[in-house]
């Protein structure tokens, strides 16, 4: 057997490269979600609270937070979009700041006239000169209330022997080595968001994971469109960095090169809704973009990758969407007369499905959105890594290109 | 001496403060069983937006608990995202334009006990009192804030060795050579869960009193309350009390009194879901601070809002016909009737001013009439009245640029006595 040409293996490798492409929406939509509802911003936010918070003493996530460094980097526009990212030389550098302020904050003063006709009067109070910021960081811990946060600081304190750079090594690594956990429950978070926005798309897009096999099955040509297509995405999929696996600009990337432009058709997609309310001279869907915040630059790019990925598969004739001519909007105006009894194949499959539904297809095809959902809820990476991997036991199955030509000649 | 313009009534605190389930100040059921759903919606813009518009429809455009929905909002819109020092730069914004060297004064709030249940997002009232301490250190001549005192926090010296040194430490200014202390008044919340005639805070009142340093206390009906299970063990049947005098004595029986008919009534009942507005009222009463006044004589309090609006109007609304029922007094009156007896009562126009230009209710009048009042020695009240916005609970009746002309234009005789005068009596801060 020629494993390398088995009609189950292309079907399967054409049915992954479905679920890649439409898995990258999938994350456009989370990303996006996350954007808008500033999740990432907000976990790192309470990570870092989280991780200074000190209730013997203050609750210096606030403070940090509030430092200028960092206040700096929130968007002063309505969305006041704290930062997503914060390094680890900056989070050393403000944390050594918030914990020396401390001390200036406690420059005693004295009341010295309390009748005088410009209000009470008071002086300055001497205090020990600290001059340095070490100086002042060592004073503000003898300040502080004893505490497991106060314990890491002067551990760190006592190991860098009165170096600053050494402190802010201390202080970045243990930063660096807490964001690693950061992450893990940041992914840990997203799961149950893939498996929503796996629905949306499924339902979306009229996704039916049984229906998609079927029409697979039959439609030798775009078996063949689709593995072919396949192939090439594999071999661009090889070219993306490990670390851009999860970017679904880079996914998109990958696999929008495989397509020549003629492919990619021009239907109505969300850019082409959006270009449409942007450009009607109303202030009513004026007002609606700018409250859904759909004017803003990363909104739009999102908007342009989830066009591109449904051109891409506009162009590939995958049979999904939503018409009149098939399930389940086709149920609702069943045209009996087109039932064709007497065709077969792809034809007379489309035609029961279509214009013929009984409790079994209803059923499937309820069963097969649930399929789609939860398999686009795996998310890009992972169908993209299948692809590889079963196109490479096509390949590896399959005689080689110039022996089967050769034979061919001779 | 060129005295400047003062605003002695704003808050800074950005809703990190608030405990998790502040929603539940609003008197609807549904959102104090489910506050945090609410609040969930209301953190985005869109969805204030809806809820607001939804609220005004159910409530009417002067229902009291759209009154508060309003508040709720302003303070979300002010304090939502944003450091304490920009919610104090946007004030100090429309203050600069009456006056460059204008003084604000920011009240703290100690809300770690408005809630039985710990809240997980809230800060510390210390974090948010260091950052205060920022705001001051930015704007030494500029920023006054108040130091926010709850009597179930500390108790007796130890409070006070608590707040020495937020008034006993400071800042210099380079350009002015002065130097001003951290904070620069007391800020009482009782019906956050405490009585002002507590005498856990006796020892504070004195330290104030022997300091020259005033105390500013939420004085309305309606506001924030506590919100938090077991209000019954907040307010026994038989309070203690900081009585010295016959007069103090006389009163605390009529506080007794109120209590008890507020028990009868069934307004103090424990409540899962923090429905304890009425019984809260008992806490902000301007007869409880009698007491205070009996036994510290020259303890500057200004029982700020004049009593609230509702309580101003003659023609009241149905929820305060309700609770005069039982407790006969109007707030503004006794507000009066404390200040004409004790001459180092003040009392500011906050969140009142909002209601001035309303033609259907005589706010104003009321209001004048307490100017041109005279107290028991024969001198004019108007010296003890302060200006005051209560920014930022006011911004969703109105924009802060707005208070401040409307109080110019109907308060015109009285403007630069209430706005720099008086305020200068009261605060004593270097100028």
């Amino acid at each position: 057997m020629n494993f390398g040409n088995s009609n189950i293996l292309n079907i399967i490798i054409s049915i992954t490269l479905i679920y890649a492409l439409l898995s990258i929406l999938v994350s456009i939509l989370i990303e996006w979600w996350n954007h808008y509802k500033k999740a990432r911003a907000r976990q790192l936010k309470d990570a870092i609270s989280q991780l200074l918070k000190d209730p013997l003493n203050l609750d210096y996530g606030d403070l940090f937070y509030s430092h200028f460094m960092v206040n700096g980097l929130t968007s002063d526009d309505e969305k006041r979009r704290p930062p997503q990212y914060i390094s680890s030389k900056m989070f050393s550098e403000v944390l050594i700041d918030i914990i020396a302020r401390q001390y200036l904050l406690q420059q005693p003063i004295q009341l010295v006239d309390k009748n005088g006709p410009g209000g009470k009067q008071y002086e300055m109070v001497e205090m020990p000169p600290c001059v340095t910021v070490l100086e002042k960081f060592e004073a503000s811990l003898k300040i502080m209330n004893a505490s497991p946060f106060r314990d890491v600081l002067l551990s760190f304190w006592e190991k860098a022997n009165g170096n600053y750079e050494t402190l802010k090594t201390l202080i970045e690594n243990w930063y660096d080595n807490y964001m690693d956990r950061v992450s893990g429950w940041y992914k840990t978070k997203q799961k149950a968001k893939f498996i929503f926005f796996g629905f949306v798309v499924a339902i979306g897009l009229n996704i039916d994971g049984i229906h998609l096999v079927k029409i697979l099955s039959l439609d030798k040509n775009l078996q063949q469109k689709l593995v072919q297509t396949a192939e090439e995405v594999a071999d661009n999929y090889k070219t993306i960095a490990d670390s851009a696996y999860d970017n679904s600009s880079e996914l998109l990337r990958a696999i929008d090169g495989t397509f020549p432009d003629s492919l990619k058709k021009n239907n109505t997609r969300p850019a082409d809704i959006i270009s449409y309310l942007m450009a009607k001279d109303s202030a009513k869907y004026k007002g609606y973009i700018k409250k859904l915040h759909l004017n803003d630059s990363i909104t739009k790019k999102y908007v342009a990758q989830a066009d591109s990925v449904l051109g891409l598969a506009a162009s590939l004739n995958i049979p999904i969407g939503w018409s009149d001519d098939s399930a389940p909007l086709s149920w609702f105006h069943c045209k009996k007369e087109s039932f064709a009894k007497k065709t077969s194949g792809l034809l007379a499959y489309n035609a029961k499905r279509n214009y013929a539904p009984d409790v079994w297809i209803v059923l499937l095809y309820v069963i097969g959105i649930v399929i789609s959902a939860v398999s686009l809820s795996f998310g890009a990476p992972f169908w993209f890594d299948l692809l590889m991997k079963f196109v490479n036991i096509r390949r590896a199955g399959k005689k080689p290109e110039s022996t089967t030509q050769k034979s061919k000649e001779s | 001496m060129s005295l400047p313009f003062t605003n002695v009534h704003t808050h800074v605190f950005n809703s990190e403060c608030a405990p998790d389930r502040f929603l539940r100040i609003l008197p609807v059921n549904f959102v104090r069983k489910y506050p945090g759903i609410i609040k969930s919606a209301l953190d985005s813009n869109p969805g204030r937006k809806i809820i607001h518009g939804l609220f005004k429809l159910l409530s009417g455009r002067e229902g009291n608990k759209r009154k508060e929905l309003d508040k709720y909002i302003a303070f979300l819109d002010a304090g939502t995202d944003v450091s304490q020092l920009k919610v104090f730069e946007t004030a100090l914004k429309t203050g600069k334009m009456y006056d460059s060297s204008v003084r604000i004064v920011g009240l703290t709030m100690n809300m770690d006990y408005m809630d039985s249940q710990p809240s997980k997002k809230q800060i510390s009232f210390l974090t948010q009192l260091e950052l205060v301490k920022d705001i001051k250190r930015y704007y030494p001549a500029n920023f006054f804030p108040f130091l926010g005192i709850d009597a179930r926090h500390k108790s007796g010296d130890d409070l006070v060795n608590w707040a020495r040194p937020y008034f006993e430490s400071g800042v210099y200014h380079q350009n002015l050579k002065k130097v001003y202390p951290y904070f620069a008044g007391i800020k009482l919340y009782p019906a956050l869960g405490f009585f002002p005639f507590d005498p856990k805070l006796e020892a504070l009142y004195r330290y104030a009193e022997e300091h020259d340093i005033p105390v500013m206390t939420h004085c309305t009906r309606v506001g924030s309350q506590y919100i938090g299970a077991k209000i019954e063990s907040l307010i026994t049947k038989d309070p203690d009390m900081i009585a010295t005098t016959d007069k103090a004595k006389a009163v605390q029986a009529s506080i007794k009194e109120r209590i008890e008919r507020f028990y009868k009534k069934g307004w103090i009942r424990n409540s899962d879901i923090g429905d304890n507005d009425n019984a809260c009222d008992l806490f902000g009463h301007p007869e409880n601070y009698i007491p205070v006044l009996e036994a510290f004589p020259k303890l500057k309090i200004c029982l700020a809002h004049m009593g609230g609006s509702n309580e101003i109007v003659s023609k009241i609304p149905s929820s305060v016909k309700e609770i005069r029922k039982v407790d006969g007094v109007s707030w503004f009156d006794k507000t009066m009737e404390i200040m004409k007896m004790y001459p180092t009562v003040y009392t500011d126009i906050s969140y009142t001013l909002s209601d001035f230009d309303k033609k259907n209710i005589d706010v104003l009048d009321k209001v004048i009439g307490l100017l041109e009042a005279t107290d028991n020695a024969g001198n004019s009240l108007s010296r003890r009245v302060l200006f005051g916005t209560d920014f930022f609970m006011t911004e969703q009746e109105k924009r802060e640029t707005e208070l401040y002309s409307v109080t110019k234009e109907k308060l015109k005789k009285y403007f630069d006595l209430i706005t720099r005068v008086n305020p200068q009596e009261y605060l004593r801060q270097p100028v």
